[in-house]
């Protein structure tokens, strides 16, 4: 028979593969691909540039803002990096006023640019075809 | 998994260090002050590595230091690395290790099935584009191969499309133990030929993380006994040989950083 500990562990493994599988699943229908096992399935070149009331920030202050280099390679789904950002300025930096553009290019041949705040009613960011 | 810990993800320990949350997953931890979330982290990634080398009980040590790579993970978008999640698994798995590697194997089967399935619904993926870029974005000395890579749609196009059927085969044949060997070949020339189109630029990370994953599988397999039924012929001196190619090429990565960094 099974013991306590046995029965804990072997609850534990199927919640935690359970929660996986789920996560796979569900990331189908997002447009951030967190937790759903998908290493570098996308490439982006991406800059950053940031202007307060004060003026533009620097590349580093960027960079500390964000934790992310202000100008440099995104190897997952551009949407993670934007998703930080709106989250920092819906967040921590809601008070500052923030103008934020994003300028990317994925996989070499989509080009676009994101801007914040929203120009769309949703409040998500847009991002636009760059041409 | 320590040696990559150690010298590939030193961010790990910086961020622990008072920095943590910061633009968290989970909304509720941003209400825990770093002063309060940090210091257990610490804790635990000081002691835990020393636990497992020593053999102090590292299946406690291990299943600890999983959940502290993937707490971390949660405390902070910006930390969010697919690699470091995969190794808070493998970190966890091994600590729950009762006799069977089944939990492991589907751990790697995960990571490759997800891995296929998004490739699969990428339109990149199958008309080459991806692969095209991947080309205009690493240089080196294969530069002109890879810029006609660019050039070439359908060489771009069957590369994409071999990726995704690999990942499909290895993540659904690893759930056989049978397979091992020839499973575990296959992945580690599918990840030495991602780091040669890539020239080491893209995918050090899971050349690690797989190679390690593969030997923890046939060492669970070892240590069962299994090596006979499963693996008629790997003997421990094949495993030796693996973990010496493992080692060198991590001296190799280094002594190449610390040449670059000198001249």
């Amino acid at each position: 028979m099974e013991s306590s500990s046995g029965q804990a562990r072997r609850v534990f493994l199927v919640l935690f593969f359970g929660i996986q599988v789920i996560a796979i699943g569900v990331g189908r229908f997002t447009t951030t691909k967190y937790f759903n096992w998908v290493p570098y399935d996308e490439i982006s070149h991406y800059q950053i540039s940031v202007t307060l009331p004060g003026g533009a920030l620097a590349p580093t202050a960027i960079a500390e803002r964000y934790r992310k280099p202000a100008a440099g390679r995104e190897n997952r789904d551009i949407d993670h990096l934007l998703s930080i950002i709106r989250q920092y300025e819906t967040t921590y930096g809601a008070q500052d006023s923030a103008t934020v553009r994003v300028n990317y290019i994925t996989n070499g041949h989509r080009q676009y640019y994101w801007s914040w705040p929203a120009t769309r009613s949703t409040g998500a960011g847009s991002a636009t075809p760059d041409r | 998994m320590l040696l990559y810990l150690v010298f590939h993800r030193w961010t790990v320990f910086e961020e622990a260090w008072f920095s943590l949350p910061y633009l968290p997953f989970l909304k509720v931890l941003d209400l825990i002050p770093a002063g309060v979330f940090c210091p257990p982290l610490l804790l635990v990634l000081a002691l835990a590595p020393g636990c497992i080398l020593l053999g102090y009980r590292p299946r406690l040590a291990s299943f600890c230091l999983g959940v502290v790579l993937i707490l971390e993970v949660l405390a902070s978008k910006p930390l969010y690395s697919t690699s470091q999640l995969f190794l808070g698994c493998l970190f966890v798995l091994v600590g729950l290790y009762r006799g069977s590697v089944f939990p492991i194997r589907l751990q790697l089967s995960l990571l490759y099935l997800g891995a296929a399935l998004n490739k699969a619904l990428e339109a990149d993926w199958w008309n080459g584009h991806f692969m095209q870029g991947l080309a205009l974005t690493f240089g080196g000395p294969l530069k002109p191969w890879l810029t006609w890579l660019a050039d070439a749609p359908l060489a771009a196009t069957v590369l994409g499309v071999t990726t995704i059927f690999i990942e499909i085969t290895l993540g659904t044949l690893l759930l056989f133990p049978r397979l091992t060997r020839p499973i575990a070949v296959l992945g580690l020339f599918f990840h030495v030929g991602m780091l040669l189109i890539t020239l080491g630029g893209l995918s050090w990370v899971y050349f690690y993380l797989c190679a390690a994953t593969y030997l923890l599988i046939w060492n669970g397999e070892a240590a069962r006994g299994d090596y006979g039924r499963y693996l008629p012929s790997l003997g421990r001196q094949h495993l030796s040989y693996l973990y010496g190619f493992f080692i060198a090429i991590t001296l190799l990565r280094y002594l190449r950083g610390m040449v670059a960094a000198l001249f």
